[in-house]
């Protein structure tokens, strides 16, 4: 019986497991096709563990020789966006980058220097009131920071299924451990992060959130 | 380095990097399976294969009918991946390992004590059996081993651990028909021990025969 994914479930998903299983069966034309469907979230994944360009595309690069030398392993209907990242989190491991945590933890202007640069935001910074961005801003290191703080465990749970999409079958799977642990690594990693923003949710010199605005956002995550 | 730079790059070394198709690899690993199997069974033979040794046929059909069920849930396991084509978390790996173990030892000694069989033999240490168990074990052990050889890239010490323990249960059932002994302790060093050494051997071998590379930088 073929296995069935049950996760992402969005065109590119579908795409790049045609394409794989066309390339397990030796059709080397279809490779550009599965490329082109995961590298950008394979780039993506290894972004979120280190800023070292080079080192991002060794990963990439290693990542997909890997799936290539293994084709032959890939079982019809699997995921194989689910074995890439599973592959480049191993090399991350391998190669020293150590997560979310390599980046400075001190939310530093400069080191979140992406915002900074972004015209866009610069344009917008100059019409809307200061104290909103201001405030903003530190929710926004808060959560950076509170996500930093989480245990290795629950920022891949997250990750791969707040950011990712997959299913929590699918992400338990790839992270090799039971379903009920990590509904509990999720659900323990939202409400830190839920925390961190309510607990500086009190504006200076404005009104804190209402109770029922904290029930609201409770529900939410 | 640019998107399109890395892309061409990648395109250009994976046609360089020498890959077995799934029909490739489906034949070779067959080939390799099936010739590990013969091996264990003609070693079995040679040792003297299925002796009843005092034991009644009808205690040996039904030991090993209930060893065989055990064994082959517990393979099960351990062999198929998940359906996002992962090899399996630790803590089933470990369930499919002890579970089966747990059942043979109790079905095998609960039957010898059924039939007044399982009185203590200190003649029957277990050595014989744990040497057997190894040897057949480690011939299925080294075929698996070598049909993944660096075709693993997830996770190969695990699929190594799992290699070992499902080689040690397979043995189990050889063993099951060529020794008479439902003492315990014979049993569990005999029996279960083997098992246990063959899962961890699978372990540091997998973690060291399984890996898959990519290509050197600089290669």
């Amino acid at each position: 019986m073929p296995p069935t994914s049950e996760h992402p479930s969005g065109p590119d998903n579908r795409v790049a497991n045609e394409a794989m299983d066309r390339y397990a069966d030796g059709d080397a034309s279809v490779f550009p096709i599965l490329y082109d469907a995961i590298a950008p979230r394979i780039e993506g994944f290894v972004k979120r563990r280190t800023r070292d360009a080079s080192r991002i595309d060794d990963i990439v690069q290693q990542t997909f020789e890997r799936i290539h030398r293994a084709r032959g392993t890939f079982i019809r209907g699997s995921d194989v966006l689910s074995w890439a990242f599973k592959i480049a989190r191993n090399l991350c491991l391998d190669l020293g980058a150590q997560g979310w945590r390599e980046r400075p933890a001190g939310g530093q202007h400069g080191d979140d220097g992406d915002a900074h640069a972004d015209p866009i935001a610069a344009a917008v910074a100059e019409v809307v009131d200061a104290e909103r961005i201001a405030t903003a801003r530190e929710t926004l290191e808060r959560l950076v920071r509170a996500f930093r703080a989480l245990p290795e465990p629950q920022q891949l749970a997250l990750e791969l299924v707040r950011v990712e999409g997959f299913s929590m079958a699918a992400a338990a799977e790839n992270l090799g451990v039971t379903l009920p642990s990590l509904k509990m690594s999720v659900f323990r990693g939202a409400a830190a992060l839920r925390d961190a923003v309510l607990e500086g949710a009190q504006p200076r010199g404005g009104r804190g959130p209402s109770v029922a605005e904290k029930e609201q956002l409770r529900g939410t995550t | 380095m640019e998107p399109l730079e890395r892309r061409n790059r990648i395109l250009a070394s994976i046609g360089e990097i020498p890959a077995p198709t799934r029909r490739e690899l489906v034949r070779r690993q067959a080939w390799l399976v099936i010739s590990g199997l013969l091996g264990a069974l003609t070693l079995f033979w040679l040792e003297g294969g299925l002796r009843a040794t005092g034991r009644p046929p009808s205690l040996i059909a039904w030991t090993s009918l209930g060893t065989s069920c055990f064994v082959g849930v517990g393979m099960w396991f351990l062999f198929t991946r998940t359906r996002s084509g992962h090899r399996r978390g630790w803590s089933v790996l470990g369930l499919a390992t002890i579970v089966p173990i747990a059942a043979f030892v109790l079905w095998r000694y609960g039957l010898g004590h059924l039939y007044e069989l399982a009185s203590p033999w200190p003649t029957r240490p277990g050595y014989r059996c744990f040497a057997m168990s190894v040897a057949t074990g480690g011939i299925l052990l080294c075929a698996l081993l070598i049909a993944w050889r660096r075709l693993d890239p997830m996770s190969p010490t695990a699929t190594g651990t799992a290699f070992g323990a499902g080689a040690g249960l397979g043995s189990a059932l050889l063993i099951d028909l060529w020794c008479p002994v439902s003492y315990l302790p014979h049993l569990l060093v005999g029996h279960v021990l083997p098992i246990a050494v063959l899962a961890v051997v699978g372990a540091a071998a997998g973690r060291w025969m399984l890996r898959t590379f990519g290509r050197r930088p600089g290669a």
